[in-house]
């Protein structure tokens, strides 16, 4: 396991050193320069030299990459801002990134609380009244984009009914590991968390139904039954654990969706999350911010798959990763 | 090997249960209590004006931010010599009283003996000094200083990093300063006096960072906090030199979209916003709204550009103002802005030196489009190449009226036009390099100099239409180093009669701000740049 561990974090660096080549590459190839924003329209070509010089974007592009490199390596220093007063990508990323992750949890939890069960719930019922309310609700949720859905649950819970505020993240600042968090009143979490946990939490479900009327037709359950065993014991003992196996990949993948996936719902709700903040800094062309975000993004899809590879040892006997390359 | 199984099974069960416990209580401690303190809620409290801001502010510091939101924010904390008034005329600020050389060189500026910083030491000369030069140094990286501070005597060597000090700010005793620019620039008086004066030991305690304790001016308010993503929060400059503002408290969330911030406004949870056009017009029909919708006009102008170097075809000024009469304006104003946005027969829009209320120049005639462009070559259209009109992205106004516009040509030229809606990073870009042939524009500001030479001037960067017309420019120098007000206005005018005989451009309307605000408020005060800082406005219970 820890050679297996190992291996990954290794391979971790040259995805990580290719994702920051891109992103740099990418956003250095794309039209509309930090400083074309920054001036506007009142442009002066002699400004806009001497502003690139002032930046350090008039240097060659793999000078300009290997500095940040450098930077990255030796000193954690992802650079500055070309906006939001110049503050260190680590600073705001450090900043930011907590809510997000909040709002991450809190949706992968309404998630899984409300997929699974509904899942596993059609399952057993198949083709009967609740599955089919169950699934038709599912498409429903899949199918409405969270730029549609946010604006509704606004309309009718904020403007309509007046039970809860449109948006903003009031709440109160805790200290969580040395990172700033604001944890939000129950008020201005709920639709943010519903709008995020919707179509992950549909999607749960629909392969939890899938998965759990693979499983319920195979023929250990049938034998688990012939025994005697109780629907409940046959449900929790054997059933339900091989179901999940192949929902837990799906589950890695939606929690990575949520962590940055937020950038519409952040930028609705205005949560000062790394989602908002990455849709200012493309629109703004701050490329060391969209560097920055780019590896976070990167580094917690490494992590979370690793995280789901080490579970799939732990939950099924069957995955073992000694001896693995 | 099962009970290994179970046993890991149950250690990653007791920690999944952990964290849902763990999390659970969070919420439940932050919003439990049943009474919830919730700062945006409806209901805000006497003298606490709320309203958002469009995007994050770019910098603390007034020197290094380019943006208009920035200024709009941060105008309420720094001032300068002087300032504009609600007519949009200087007015005494810092100084109490000025004088220009006879030359029309040299500004002199008297600082009022009130003047003091929100950090209690009284303002003097060396300060402004000090500005000017630190604005100048390159390593403030300040976007905008170099279109006012070329003009000032050795700016240029300051901004190229050759010298430090700035030998065009004299100081003459504590409480006087001069100005020296190299020649009589009327439009310079405005440009170096409403410079925000900054606080020397408060901006070099912070190192080379900027941050709120950084950020201490002679304004109405002191800036309290900013939480990055969240607000920005302003206070009541309790000693402020003319007086105390009504307001206790100004809170600015940061709200990108717009559409959020109406319904923030909607359900009382801020004062005021601005809104979009389509809002605007929608929520001038809803009884709820219609009594708080405001427009403030601006000194904005849309039009259309047509850049002669990059289409041989809008060489010839027959087909420039072909274009020009056969596009409805009128239906732009009534139909693409909802009426709410006057027609625009030149450049300089209503309010600016120099505007003619009366003039109608390039009137909608088709026919006399028709003769125009067959004159110049192409009857009916026949060998004018297809354009291609490019405007910026998410704008229904500037959609629609892109609409107009090929419908327009199409109908009345005969010529096939394509849209093309651009992100505005891009947009900008190709304008700047000048790659944007035919496009949609809007340009704001204040002095007319920064209308007509600016935009249209042969020696312009800004000018991206590449047109050139020596008579103009002659005029246009002349209104610039001319210190009467009316006989620079006539000079303008006749520029701008000049501008429109050649049509380089389309105006089409003046495009304001539209703003919803509370009755709650009152006194909030705008002139031709938008709203002002905050020194009447107030808020009822």
């Amino acid at each position: 396991m820890f050679t297996y561990v190992r291996n990954r974090l290794l391979l971790a660096i040259p995805t990580l050193l290719a994702v920051s080549f891109i992103t740099f590459f990418l956003g250095y190839l794309s039209p509309g320069s930090p400083i074309d924003i920054m001036l506007g329209q009142h442009s002066d070509p002699a400004r806009v030299k001497q502003l690139e010089h002032e930046y350090g974007l008039d240097r060659p592009p793999l000078v300009q990459y290997g500095s940040f490199v450098w930077g990255a390596v030796t000193r954690g220093d992802l650079g500055r801002s070309f906006g939001t007063g110049q503050r260190p990508v680590t600073q705001i990323i450090a900043e930011q990134f907590p809510n997000t992750a909040f709002l991450a949890c809190m949706a992968m939890l309404t998630a899984v609380a409300f997929g699974i069960p509904a899942g596993v719930l059609a399952a057993l019922k198949h083709n009967r009244l609740l599955d089919r309310a169950t699934m038709g609700f599912v498409l429903l949720m899949v199918s409405v984009p969270a730029f549609v859905l946010a604006p509704l649950l606004m309309l009718y819970f904020s403007l309509r009914l007046g039970w809860l505020p449109s948006s903003g993240w009031e709440g109160e600042e805790v200290s969580l590991l040395g990172f700033r968090l604001i944890v939000p009143y129950w008020q201005y979490l709920l639709m943010p968390m519903v709008v995020l946990a919707s179509r992950p939490a549909a999607l749960l479900a629909r392969f939890m139904r899938s998965s759990m009327l693979e499983t319920i037709r195979q023929d250990y359950v049938r034998t688990a039954r012939a025994k005697g065993l109780s629907p409940g014991r046959i449900l929790a003992k054997h059933a339900f654990r091989n179901a999940f196996l192949p929902v837990l990949t799906i589950l890695g993948n939606t929690f990575g969706y949520m962590l940055t996936g937020s950038f519409v719902i952040e930028s609705i709700f205005t949560i000062p999350g790394i989602g908002y903040q990455s849709v200012q800094s493309i629109l703004s062309r701050d490329y060391p911010v969209i560097q920055g975000v780019a590896l976070l993004v990167a580094a917690i899809f490494i992590t979370v798959n690793l995280i789901v590879d080490i579970l799939y040892g732990v939950l099924d006997p069957r995955v073992r990763y000694e001896g693995a390359k | 090997m099962t009970r290994r199984l179970e046993r890991r099974q149950k250690g990653l069960g007791a920690i999944l249960r952990a964290a849902g416990i763990l999390a659970v209580a969070a919420v439940v401690a932050a919003g439990g209590g049943g009474c919830v303190r919730r700062p945006g809620g409806p209901g805000g409290r006497a003298n606490e004006l709320r309203y958002p801001l469009a995007m994050e502010p770019d910098s603390l510091d007034m020197q290094a931010s380019n943006s208009v939101v920035t200024g709009e924010l941060l105008q309420n904390v720094y001032e300068g010599l002087l300032m504009l008034d609600a007519e949009t005329k200087l007015a005494p600020c810092v100084a109490d009283k000025w004088e220009t050389s006879s030359d029309g060189r040299t500004y002199t500026f008297h600082i009022d003996p009130r003047a003091k910083f929100s950090n209690g030491r009284k303002v003097v000369a060396s300060d402004v000094k000090w500005t000017l030069e630190r604005w100048c140094w390159p390593e403030t990286k300040a976007p905008n200083a170099q279109p006012v501070m070329q003009y000032v005597i050795g700016g240029n060597d300051v901004m190229a990093g050759r010298r430090r000090d700035l030998p065009g700010v004299r100081v003459i005793d504590p409480a006087t300063v001069a100005i020296t620019i190299d020649r009589p620039r009327a439009y310079m008086l405005y440009e170096v006096g409403t410079v925000g004066i900054m606080c020397r030991e408060a901006v070099e305690s912070g190192h080379g960072k900027f941050g709120s304790p950084q950020a201490v001016g002679t304004g109405p308010f002191v800036l309290k906090s900013y939480e990055p993503g969240r607000r920005v929060v302003l206070e009541a400059n309790r000693d402020y030199f003319r007086g105390r503002p009504p307001l206790d408290r100004i809170i600015r969330p940061v709200v990108v979209s717009s559409e959020t911030s109406h319904m923030q406004f909607e359900n009382g949870e801020i004062d005021a916003c601005a809104a979009s056009l389509v809002d605007f017009a929608r929520d001038r029909e809803t009884p709820k709204l219609r009594d708080q919708c405001r427009v403030v006009n601006t000194g904005s102008v849309s039009y259309v550009a047509m850049d002669v170097r990059l289409l041989p075809v809008f060489r010839d000024p027959r087909v420039r103002l072909a274009f020009a009469r056969a596009i409805d304006r009128d239906a732009i104003a009534r139909v693409a802005y909802h009426g709410l946005c006057p027609r625009m027969d030149g450049v300089l829009p209503p309010g600016v030196v120099g505007n003619d209320p009366t003039a109608r120049r390039l009137t909608y005639d088709p026919a006399a489009a028709k003769a125009l462009l067959a004159e110049a070559g192409y009857p009916g259209g026949k060998g004018f190449p297809t354009l291609t009109l490019a405007y910026i992205q998410s704008s229904p106004n500037y959609s629609a009226t892109a609409q107009i516009v090929r419908d327009n040509l199409k109908q009345n030229l005969g010529i096939e036009v394509n849209l093309q809606e651009r992100e505005q990073a891009t947009l900008i870009a190709d304008l700047n390099a000048n790659r944007l042939p035919f496009c949609l524009m809007r340009w704001t500001a204040i002095d007319p100099h920064d209308f007509l030479p600016t935009m249209l001037g042969a020696g312009s960067a800004q000018n991206h239409v590449g047109y050139r017309n020596p008579a103009f420019d002659r005029l246009c120098d002349q209104a610039d180093a001319e210190m009467d007000t009316a006989k620079r206005a006539a000079l303008y005018r006749r520029a701008d009669d000049l501008a429109m005989a050649d049509a380089p451009i389309i105006p089409l309307v003046n495009s304001g701000e539209f703003w919803l605000i509370n009755p709650r408020v009152r006194d909030m005060r705008s002139n031709l740049g938008g709203m002002l800082p905050h020194y009447t406005t107030r808020v009822a219970r």
